[in-house]
């Protein structure tokens, strides 16, 4: 239904206090939702990183930032690599990458740190959103 | 003379050999893997000078894949020169100090990279002269920066204007001379390079599009720059001239070698050369352009990767081809996000049958152009907004058929909601 539930939740879970208030008003530099709704009535969902198991952003990463976690097999972004040339940007089939201009940086999901159900997934009021597994990460 | 053993010889250690090794890693843990890098350390990112130069970041800041990648692929690493090949005894030589090694392969990678291009200019032998492509470049120059106040940097491409921005950040007067009527010719129309050159401008840079550098003359001391002189007679005072103009595919040990070379090394789909057995990738190939289609080099460094990937998997047995590549480049110099691909500037637009519709917002310093033929996407340019680059490139590169595409207008931001629901289910499912 697009609330927009996700990216309020997304946006929390990346901000330093953890409070949607607090991460909505006060915090700099501004805490950025790394899922995005994307509507166009009736159709509507929730997008954010695939973490493709063989993926073009890391294949075209400049600096090494965009990696492979090898124990889990996420696509993970390493802030302090970053020096936001936005090449990822260029290659993401889904546009799901964002651009955090305060920084000069890309953010993308991390799955809330692989810390179970990421906060998208879990506080969807409409069961819309699924964490699922594909077949077991091998490196 | 040494002799060493190896099963997969590297020449070179750049984003081109760090891909195959990681690729041959992934199927083959067992076989040695050799490696030789004239570059000392081996394996920084050669797209981050600029933050090096700047002094944004150190060595260890920019380094790609830091010095235990080597050692965990169990890559024996040699910091040398090949200088021989004999593809059919299949042995490289390679000097290492003062010492010459001869290594026996299996199965070779040639990942020798680019060299800069240096124009004939006028002079420019009698003084000190600088190229910025590699990490001894960026090193030499920032030891010579401090006796320097205004450089001359030539050519307005990719390297010339990150240089530029690296060197505005240390203060120095910078004078940025293209020969082509606007700056990053190759990739961008006038209408986007104009406002990149607004923003460049405006960061102090003096930029002098449309010349060129025809004589540089050492009036004091020998080999003190004094001036350099353009083709109109304008004299630009400056103490140090950098060259920039671009790399070209650095095949001569491939070509003493006998080896078949172009305008780079000749290579098929599996990046195998015309010997059996011999691969080449990145700057020092040619590449299939799956716009153009034709071959010709692509000196970028995701493409490095990618060729640099499917020479590893096709070396360790694991039959892979590489799908072609066109010019494409994402920019963040002067803080003006710029994603260009493919044809964005084709030559004939209004003639040859191509569809191109443009969107500018000069207050927002946006601009978006989509070139279509025969309904199928061959090149785009995005500035100040390029979020949806990536769908653009995709379609792209399925040539999947826009016509009738809702959201295919560029002023709009082109998303997976405007895209037929099997291609977006394909898309998130992936």
């Amino acid at each position: 239904m697009g609330c927009g539930l996700c990216e309020v939740y997304c946006l929390t879970q990346h901000s330093r206090s953890r409070d949607i208030l607090k991460a909505y008003k006060r915090e700099r530099p501004k805490p950025l939702s790394r899922v995005r709704r994307e509507v166009a009535h009736p159709l509507s969902f929730a997008l954010q990183c695939r973490h493709c198991a063989e993926a073009p952003c890391v294949d075209a990463c400049l600096t090494g930032a965009m990696h492979i976690d090898e124990k889990t097999g996420a696509v993970i972004h390493d802030p302090d690599r970053c020096m936001g040339c936005w090449t990822c940007i260029m290659v993401c089939p889904t546009g799901a990458l964002n651009m955090d201009l305060e920084n000069r940086i890309v953010a993308k999901c991390d799955l809330c740190g692989l810390s179970g159900e990421p906060a998208c997934v879990a506080n969807c009021p409409n069961g819309a959103l699924e964490y699922r597994e594909d077949p077991p990460w091998k490196p | 003379m040494e002799t060493l053993k190896t099963h997969y010889l590297m020449i070179g250690a750049s984003a081109g050999a760090i891909s195959a090794v990681e690729a041959i890693r992934s199927i083959d843990e067992r076989s040695p893997i050799a490696a030789v890098s004239d570059e000392e350390p081996a394996g920084y990112s050669r797209p981050m000078l600029p933050e090096l130069l700047a002094g944004e970041l150190d060595v260890k800041g920019i380094m790609f894949r830091d010095q235990a990648f080597w050692r965990r692929n169990k890559v024996h690493l040699i910091y040398g020169k090949a200088f021989e090949l004999d593809v059919e005894e299949r042995t490289a030589k390679v000097s290492e100090n003062h010492s010459t090694i001869k290594i026996e392969y299996e199965k070779l990678l040639i990942a020798t990279g680019g060299k800069p291009i240096t124009p004939p200019i006028e002079g420019l032998e009698d003084v000190q002269r600088y190229t910025f492509t590699t990490l001894r470049d960026a090193e030499r120059l920032s030891n010579r920066l401090p006796e320097v106040n205004h450089v001359a940097v030539i050519g307005g491409g990719l390297i010339g204007i990150g240089l530029s921005e690296s060197l505005r950040k240390l203060g120095k007067k910078v004078t940025l001379i293209e020969l082509k009527p606007h700056l990053l010719p190759q990739i961008l129309d006038e209408k986007a390079a104009g406002i990149l050159e607004e923003r460049i401008k405006r960061a102090g840079v003096e930029v002098k599009t449309g010349h060129t550098v025809v004589r540089v003359h050492s009036e004091k001391d020998p080999g003190e720059l004094s001036y350099a002189e353009l083709d109109d007679g304008e004299r630009i005072r400056c103490q140090q001239i950098i060259m920039a103009i671009g790399v070209s595919p650095n095949v001569e040990l491939a070509s003493k070698a006998g080896l078949e070379v172009n305008r780079g090394v000749t290579v098929d789909e599996r990046m195998e050369t015309s010997i059996p057995g011999v691969y080449a990738c990145g700057d020092a190939a040619e590449l299939y352009d799956f716009i153009h289609g034709t071959r010709r080099p692509l000196p970028l460094w995701p493409i490095a990767r990618w060729t640099g990937k499917t020479a590893g998997y096709n070396m360790a047995g694991l039959p892979r081809e590489f799908q072609g590549a066109t010019s494409m480049s994402a920019l963040k110099y002067f803080g003006v996000p710029i994603v260009t691909v493919g044809l964005a500037n084709p030559v004939n637009q209004n003639h040859d049958g191509y569809d191109v519709k443009t969107y500018l917002d000069p207050t927002r310093k946006v601009y978006r152009k989509i070139v279509v033929k025969d309904g199928r996407i061959v090149g785009f340019t995005l500035l100040g907004e390029i979020g949806d680059a990536g769908v653009i490139y995709h379609l792209m590169r399925s040539r999947f058929n826009v016509r009738g595409l809702r959201g295919m207008a560029p002023a709009l931001n082109l998303s997976l909601t405007h895209l037929p629901k099997r291609v977006r289910r394909d898309l998130l499912w992936r």
